[in-house]
């Protein structure tokens, strides 16, 4: 079943209209679609695009159906400065209206599985940029949307934080969640995205599997890196 | 080849040419010609009017509150120091440089600082010699006390700034304001008035300012509070002029790793509705932003003493006005906390954010407006009338919330 549809003619600001032109793709249940493409493609401002963002926007976006929400992982961390983390967490959980239970159950597993209980009653304004990335991740998966749209989730992430977001994007993928992900980090792209999307220069050059990249790129054995890299060379 | 002196020079011009170009994008030519150049024409003449004859009910201000403005007039504005974040990368390593341009800009904020306070007593010129009978002699001796008294507080508070941080710099900032108020407003007319011990003061103001300013000189590990100060500075009207039109800027980090207040998160209301998560918010937000809660303990306090400095009728009715003023300055707060980024992530049910408004607007306007009842009560008619002022303190601000919490 879709979660989410996406076809864009064009989309922008006012002072440039298009800024993305001709992207679309859908996103079903349980599936995980990965948005590529180097510095300056267009990948945020599509997801931006999708979130409603964009002043300028000519096509359709489609979330599912009526009451389905999404949860947005940020690429830079939107923090109160007045507040701890824990009560960040209650304002998210205020927002959706989430019983006590379920917020204290999964608040503590989800504090506990990126290892920042200890920190729970601190400032995440001061805390480094991967601890805050951390924190939005935790936003995002406390209220289990049915949509997720992650934009550069990696950037700041350790080891140990990457390896449980994907843990955690995999558990979410097995509940049935549709998973839109912006992501530089093509190896991880390659191992956990159901289908990619390759952005350039704000339009959509490729998009399918991991194996329709490589039978695209005649490149049989060859990684997500190797081709994305010829198809980037030959549109230049 | 660049000195300090040139290095200085031109920081100087670049600030006010930024500050132009900041106004110039509110003020263009259709403005300054339709709205700005009358609303001076009209000021300048309305003020020679007043030399001539100053309204009469002008007359009726008590003497205390003149001294009050002058007091918070001489205690607003800051010593700026002309350093940047850049400079970390190769000036900073030659302090001779460092220390010129420090020392150039304290004299640049004294010779501003005069220029300020200066026009500012001439603005007022003709209620103190008209109405209340000043010769010029005491006008300007009040001016130079109120000058060096102005700048001696301004260097201490920079100076103090740069020592202790937090709530400890805030109860000391409190603590400053009303015990150098209280000296100045209870004896600044009496020192004016007697010779010796005018000129004694004055120079003792002066010696004491020649020894701050010395201290600020060599003062160590300034560098990254100069910046932070001078950025905000820089940015002041731009981020003004932003919140006017309704733009969210950026709040400066609390450096505490945790809260002193609520340490552990802790609730301040049992049930977990969305209303009183929403009031939680806003009240913690209040009581854990240390410029927040000075604001509203100053505005307190200026209120109560604004209020109270009137003959009877004319206090009950500013009460009454004051008492729908304080809700407006609360509902400030209550309108930062809605628009930030991070509330304005999640959509929030219309009838939620009006009763946690209503809510949230009652209990932050209670303690300040309760105290000032308290006092303004007890000064009309003791302790009757200070629990009488409680009782409709309360009630009259239920329902200016009530109405407040539909537009907010």
């Amino acid at each position: 079943m879709e979660v989410l549809n996406v076809d864009i003619k064009y989309a922008g600001y006012l002072d440039r209209s298009r800024i993305i032109e001709d992207i679309y793709f859908t996103l079903n249940n349980g599936e995980m679609v990965g948005i590529i493409g180097p510095n300056g493609a267009g990948k945020s401002t599509t997801i931006k695009a999708i979130l409603g963002l964009l002043p300028v926007i000519e096509g359709d976006i489609q979330l599912g159906e009526q009451n389905k929400n999404y949860g947005y992982v940020p690429e830079q961390p939107i923090l109160y400065n007045e507040l701890t983390l824990w009560e960040h967490l209650e304002i998210a959980a205020a927002a959706f209206q989430m019983g006590r239970q379920i917020f204290m159950e999964r608040s503590e597993e989800l504090l506990k599985k990126f290892h920042l209980q200890e920190v729970k009653h601190h400032f995440p304004s001061n805390f480094s940029k991967g601890m805050q990335q951390k924190v939005m991740l935790i936003l995002g998966f406390l209220i289990q949307p049915d949509v997720y749209i992650v934009d550069e989730p990696f950037i700041g992430l350790d080891p140990q934080g990457t390896k449980e977001f994907m843990s955690l994007l995999n558990t979410e993928k097995a509940r049935g969640v549709g998973i839109l992900l912006s992501t530089h980090q093509l190896d991880i792209a390659e191992r956990i995205c159901d289908s990619i999307v390759l952005v350039n220069n704000g339009k959509m050059v490729a998009s399918g599997n991991i194996e329709q990249f490589r039978k695209y790129c005649n490149l049989p054995d060859g990684s997500l890196f190797d081709c994305f890299n010829l198809i980037l060379e030959n549109e230049a | 080849m660049i000195t300090t002196n040139k290095l200085f020079y031109r920081r100087f011009i670049s600030y006010w040419k930024f500050q132009y170009n900041v106004w110039r994008t509110v003020i263009d030519w259709m403005v300054a010609i339709y709205i700005v150049i009358p609303f001076i024409a009209f000021g300048v003449y309305q003020y020679l009017l007043w030399w001539r004859n100053p309204p009469a009910v002008l007359g009726l201000i008590p003497s205390s509150l003149i001294m009050a403005i002058f007091y918070c007039i001489a205690w607003s504005g800051n010593i700026r120091i002309f350093i940047q974040q850049a400079d970390q990368l190769f000036l900073l390593q030659q302090q001779s440089w460092i220390r010129k341009i420090i020392k150039l800009s304290i004299t640049y904020s004294l010779i501003w600082h005069l220029f300020m306070i200066g026009f500012q007593f001439l603005l007022i010129g003709p209620f103190l010699v008209i109405c209340f009978n000043f010769t010029a002699i005491l006008v300007l001796k009040l001016f130079f006390i109120s000058y060096l008294l102005g700048v001696c507080l301004q260097l201490i508070k920079q100076l103090v700034g740069l020592r202790i941080r937090g709530y400890k710099r805030s109860v000391f900032f409190i603590a400053l304001f009303i015990c150098a108020g209280l000296v100045y407003i209870n004896n600044a007319l009496y020192v004016i008035n007697n010779l010796i011990l005018f000129l004694s003061i004055f120079l003792l103001l002066l010696l004491f300012l020649g020894l701050l300013v010395r201290i600020r000189i060599n003062i160590k590990g300034s560098f990254v509070n100069d910046v932070e100060r001078e950025n905000a500075q820089l940015l002041k009207y731009s981020i003004f002029l932003f919140k006017l039109s309704g733009v969210n800027i950026e709040k400066k980090k609390i450096r505490r790793k945790r809260p002193l207040l609520f340490y552990n998160s802790n609730r301040i209301f049992k049930k977990r509705s969305t209303i009183n998560v929403l009031v939680e918010l806003c009240i913690k937000t209040v009581l854990r932003n240390s410029k927040y809660l000075l604001n509203y303990v100053q505005f307190m306090i200026l209120s109560t003493l604004f209020v109270g400095s009137f003959p009877f009728w004319w206090r009950l009715v500013l009460w009454v006005i004051f008492s729908a003023i304080f809700v407006r300055f609360v509902s400030i707060y209550w309108q930062a906390v809605m628009a930030s980024e991070f509330v304005s992530l999640f959509q929030w049910k219309v009838e939620d954010r009006i009763f946690a408004a209503r809510k949230a607007l009652f209990l932050m306007t209670i303690p300040g407006f309760l105290l000032m009842s308290f006092v303004l009560g007890f000064q009309s008619f003791s302790w009757v009338g200070a629990l009488m002022a409680l009782l409709l303190g309360g009630t009259s601000i239920y329902y200016i919330t009530v109405i407040f919490s539909y537009f907010v």
